[in-house]
């Protein structure tokens, strides 16, 4: 790991140390952007704080915990699924699981049980948690479990591998978190293979696992509560059929550290609430219809790469509230979106806006940009109707580029700007139509 | 002084120090002694326009 300080101005300099060692100067009491990078130039995801001439960084990267059982190597090549699965202390510990091909299909339990069946299989077991041989560890809640590792094999026929039948012997439904830990799964099935551990609707969910890999084509349908989640690989789309698919999502990095990239195939409405995500790499949903509230509700979110939602017609509350959102990459809209009220409102850390596409079918900017306070660039394609950005900090170039984005007015329409651009031109805006009015 | 005002068709009221019109006309403390396309000079709030201030300020 290596730490790139970037500053500008010169004023007193001061010698900087990180975790001990010189690495430079900087300005006295200037601000300064530090870029954590390893030795491949991939950028780091990390904090620092300078204070006095001590730069302390820590960087966001998940720890396997040392204790946990090594899991076997799984490529993108296998049809294989290896999980570390905890058996806890004074808890009934039987693990389901259904494997639905057409081959076969075998199952190391990893507690010298194993079983094999072709076809639609279901296999079951109890673990024993006195005869289970490994560490003991006692998980933050303060109860003890054991460690085996799982080990399930099958061909490029199943369809859907589900590993979240832990049941309760006393109601024989699903009520309760599966002991996952760490998950490699992979499938070279060409039409995908659905990985089911935790789903909406019910009341099981994934909360312990805090890593897991997908490779080559297995996907998951929804994931719910997964708030230990630090490290998730995403090999292909996650198709969806429902709204909050990622609901209760930990704040995940891929293995490289960097923002996960998400491709949704169905409804995004609600889909991130109550997630933890700081920084999110490229999201798409290129099915969704509407993406009502997707990040609503979501206030942690403080970088965000492109959001491509191409066939919603309503982007209302996209990004509503976002109080930590700082940036955002380019937002895809088309004709069919009638609605950005309310998209970025009270987001006032938030400095570039650029929606790309054409918004001429938008009829309601109402409060699109209440309370952006630090937003200095904006530019909506196509547009006809008025919009009210009396908050921001757009002036001088950036205003122009605004003007020039639109489209001409539909009929009457008002841009109200800050009082502060009185006198900067206008003639782009009223050329088009726009009525200008200063607040 | 924010003297320009305008009630929208959705009940919402915009209170500005100039306007410019497509045209060119401009509105502002110079030049206020007319209407246009809702927009208004008053050297008090009107009344509707404070309750509907009051009001949004109560929703808060």
């Amino acid at each position: 790991m290596s730490t790139r300080i970037e500053a500008s101005g010169v004023s007193t300099p001061t010698n900087v140390s990180v975790n001990g060692t010189p690495v430079g100067q900087v300005p006295a009491n200037f601000p300064v952007n530090v870029v954590l990078e390893d030795e491949q130039g991939n950028v780091l995801q990390g904090t620092s704080n300078l204070v006095g001439s001590t730069l302390t960084t820590v960087i966001d990267e998940w720890q396997r915990n040392p204790l946990w059982l090594a899991l076997p190597t799984v490529t993108s090549a296998d049809n294989k699924l290896v999980g570390l699965f905890a058996v806890f202390e004074n808890d009934f510990n039987t693990l389901r699981v259904r494997v639905q091909g057409t081959g076969l299909n075998t199952i190391d339990f990893g507690d010298g049980t194993t079983d094999s069946n072709t076809g639609d299989s279901f296999f079951s077991h109890t673990y024993n948690y006195t005869t289970v041989i490994s560490p003991i560890i006692t998980h933050p809640n303060g109860r003890n479990y054991k460690m085996v590792v799982v080990e399930i094999s099958y061909d490029d026929s199943v369809t859907i591998l589900n590993v979240s039948q832990l049941t309760s012997p006393a109601t024989g439904t699903a009520t309760r978190t599966q002991p996952w830990l760490d998950v490699i799964c992979s499938s070279t099935r060409l039409g995908g293979t659905q990985l089911r551990i935790s789903e909406p609707g019910v009341t099981y969910n994934a909360s312990l696992m805090e890593r897991l890999i997908l490779l080559n084509q297995i996907f998951i349908s929804t994931f719910r509560i997964s708030s230990s989640l630090k490290v998730l690989d995403v090999a292909r789309d996650w198709t969806s059929t429902g709204n909050a698919v990622l609901e209760g999502f930990g704040d995940v990095r891929d293995s490289n550290g960097q923002p996960v990239n998400l491709t949704i195939t169905g409804n995004i409405d609600n889909t991130f609430a109550r997630s933890n995500f700081s920084k999110m790499g490229n999201f798409t949903a290129l099915n969704a219809t509407s993406s009502l509230s997707c990040f609503n509700t979501f206030s942690s979110l403080e970088e965000i790469g492109d959001v491509h939602i191409p066939l919603s017609t309503s982007f209302q509350n996209l990004f509503n509230g976002q109080s930590s959102l700082r940036k955002v990459g380019k937002i895809t809209i088309s004709s069919l979106a009638t609605t950005i009220a309310a998209s970025f409102n009270n987001n006032s850390l938030l400095e570039e806006i650029e929606w790309d596409g054409n918004m001429s079918g938008v009829s309601n900017t109402s409060n699109a940009y209440n309370n952006c306070f630090s937003l200095r660039k904006l530019l909506m394609p196509n547009l006809t109707i008025g919009f009210n950005i009396r908050d921001t900090l757009i002036t001088g170039t950036p205003l122009q580029d605004l003007f020039t984005s639109l489209g001409t007015a539909a009929g009457s329409q008002t841009i109200t700007l800050p009082a502060f651009t009185v006198g900067e031109p206008t003639t782009i805006a009223t050329t088009k139509g726009y009525t200008i009015a200063y607040a | 002084m924010h003297n320009i005002y305008k009630k929208y068709e959705d009940g919402t009221w915009g209170n500005y120090i100039r306007v410019e019109f497509p045209d060119g006309q401009v509105m502002d403390e110079n030049i206020h002694d007319f209407e246009r396309d809702g927009f208004f000079w008053s050297d008090e709030p009107p009344q509707e326009y404070v309750e509907w201030l009051n009001s949004q300020q109560e929703s808060l």
